[in-house]
């Protein structure tokens, strides 16, 4: 991926900043990812709850737990899950609220570094840095994810 | 840097600020991002339960009821839209979801997928069952772009 500092702005679509590249194996390089402005008005339009936890979102993009690779084994072109656990979520009004129990925050990017999905789920029992049925560990079979990119503690 | 970005807190800040009219549910929207759609039943707060590869229901974190629902995979299924072309204003082309249709094909094409899965199908046939219950009688209009 490009530097930040040559990356071009893209017509519909805002641009995250300072996410960890999914491929470092230091944890410490960072990119960008994209985000449609019509998806996130439609998102809030439709679920002002989720539109707010964007916030969140950007957190886990900017410091997850784990980063797999391949949403949709089936398809040709993989994608990103950024998995961890924000300070906190938001509520429909932009205040900060709590983080249920037992479980991580996850979110989706395309093969395009575009974000489409995000939200928390269940915490894998085995692994709590990981969303359940992920099953995660170096160099074994991932179970709903093709392989296991980065993860903070190995 | 060639432009300063906008930032996503200045965005959300500013999606709040701006009145809202809250919508008939349930409505939903198709992502060509993520080639899936997304419909909700309300507005609020929800965790993730994914059912299988193709569905995953949005569910309050409360009582465990079905609020929303992501369908992925909608790119090709031609048999579950009806493109059509809205013409009041300046609103691009639309597709109509069968959502029936959607679900059941998900759950078709799901059935048997590993053997991870199969050790929950009664679980994923309870959830396809909800959603069917919530939104099985409902044709939804969602905005064609980038499909």
């Amino acid at each position: 991926m490009d530097e930040q500092d040559t990356v071009p702005e893209r017509p519909g679509y805002m641009r995250i900043d300072g996410i960890q590249e999914p491929e470092d194996g230091s944890g410490c390089a960072t990119t960008y990812a994209w985000l449609s402005i019509r998806d996130l008005q439609e998102c809030h339009k439709l679920n002002p709850w989720k539109a707010q936890n964007l916030r969140a979102a950007k957190e886990v993009l900017c410091s997850p737990a784990r980063i797999f690779q391949h949403i949709r084994p089936d398809e040709r072109e993989s994608g990103w899950c950024y998995s961890g656990v924000p300070q906190c979520l938001w509520d429909e009004h932009g205040h900060k609220a709590g983080m249920p129990a037992n479980h991580v925050f996850t979110v989706y990017l395309n093969s395009g570094c575009v974000v489409f999905e995000w939200g928390p789920e269940t915490v894998d029992r085995e692994d709590p840095g990981s969303p359940i049925g992920a099953r995660t560990g170096l160099g074994t079979e991932i179970g709903r994810f093709g392989r296991l990119a980065w993860t903070r503690n190995p | 840097m060639d432009q300063e970005p906008v930032m996503l807190d200045q965005i959300l800040n500013k999606l709040l600020a701006e009145p809202r009219t809250a919508p008939a549910y349930p409505a939903g929207y198709y992502s060509a991002d993520g080639d899936c759609v997304f419909i909700y039943n309300e507005g609020g707060a929800h965790v993730r339960d994914r059912v299988d590869g193709l569905l995953t229901v949005f569910r309050s974190p409360e009582n465990g009821r079905i609020i929303g629902l992501q369908v992925k995979g909608v790119r090709g299924l031609d048999d579950v839209r009806r493109v059509e072309v809205k013409t009041l204003g300046t609103a691009p082309e639309g597709m109509r979801i069968d959502v029936v249709t959607l679900l059941l094909r998900s759950y078709k094409a799901e059935s048997g997928a590993s053997a991870d899965e199969s050790a929950r199908e009664p679980e994923r046939t309870r959830a396809y069952r909800d959603a069917l219950g919530l939104f099985g009688c409902q044709t939804l209009d969602v905005e064609l772009q980038g499909a």
